[in-house]
């Protein structure tokens, strides 16, 4: 399934709203959303992962890369993501990192 | 898996090991696994290990033929229903002919899921995905091709 990505500018954040599947094929597009940004500089990221059935290491990889540029006291937010998505980023110890909501309200 | 079981061949494809055919692995793996796995995170969980596995055989053939100004790999993809004296998997099998690549799966180091981000590698998850989302996984050189199998237990259908 193709990925869309939608990018949304607030005072202090920028929300990333994704609708597909982030895997080999589509992460690139992602990785290109997330290299345009100013990453050094950001205070807070939402990716909003609610419209996304599908994650694979493709994905992942993105989003450490995104945390890795970020500053340490910056936040990572996951917004909505399924079961399983939440299942894989615990396994592979990225739920350290990121904070995982179920919307923005939480935030 | 006891070897000795009844297996049972459910579809195939065939087709070169390229981004092109990306979509063609991925709807077919995607159309078997949806009416022969009915546990929804176990077909997850294998749609995941196909998905990191099909990316690697595809990344190191590429790799592989455009060093060496050679044809592209083949790649084959069939799934079977195997049962034992007490099991029914479902199995993904690929077969390929590109260079050997033994990623000893049972000797491999688990990724440290400890370890800060900042300090992270990019890379590395994909075969620790392949492990960790199906119930056996297995390698072999056979007839001159890598041969990998994904094998999940079959539970019947709930409803």
């Amino acid at each position: 399934m193709a990925l869309s990505i939608e990018m949304t500018q607030g005072d202090i954040h920028v929300t990333l709203t994704l609708s597909g599947d982030v895997d080999t094929k589509t992460a690139p597009e992602l990785l290109s959303k997330l290299t345009a940004l100013e990453l050094h500089a950001l205070e807070q990221l939402r990716i909003d992962l609610q419209g996304v059935e599908f994650v694979s290491s493709a994905g992942l990889r993105a989003i450490i890369f995104a945390k890795q540029k970020m500053p340490h006291s910056s936040s990572l937010y996951l917004v909505g993501p399924s079961d399983q998505i939440v299942e894989t980023i615990t396994k592979t110890g990225l739920a350290q990192a990121v904070v995982i909501v179920q919307s923005t309200e939480e935030i | 898996m006891n070897d000795q079981g009844i297996e049972a061949e459910l579809g195939k494809i065939e087709a070169p090991a390229s981004m092109d055919c990306w979509e063609e692995f991925m709807n077919f793996a995607g159309a078997q696994i949806e009416s022969n796995v009915h546990d929804q995170s176990r077909a997850y969980k294998l749609r995941l290990a196909f998905e990191e596995l099909i990316s690697n055989i595809i990344r190191a053939s590429a790799e592989f033929t455009s060093s060496n100004n050679l044809k592209p790999v083949t790649l084959k993809v069939a799934t079977l229903k195997k049962s034992d004296s007490s099991h029914d998997y479902f199995i993904i099998r690929t077969e390929d002919d590109g260079p050997m690549f033994d990623p000893k799966f049972g000797e491999r180091e688990s990724v440290d899921t400890d370890q800060p981000v900042h300090e992270r590698q990019i890379g590395g998850l994909g075969l620790f995905l392949i492990q960790q989302s199906v119930d056996l996984v297995s390698y072999k050189w056979l007839n001159g091709k890598n041969t990998y199998e994904l094998s999940t237990l079959d539970h019947p259908n709930p409803q």
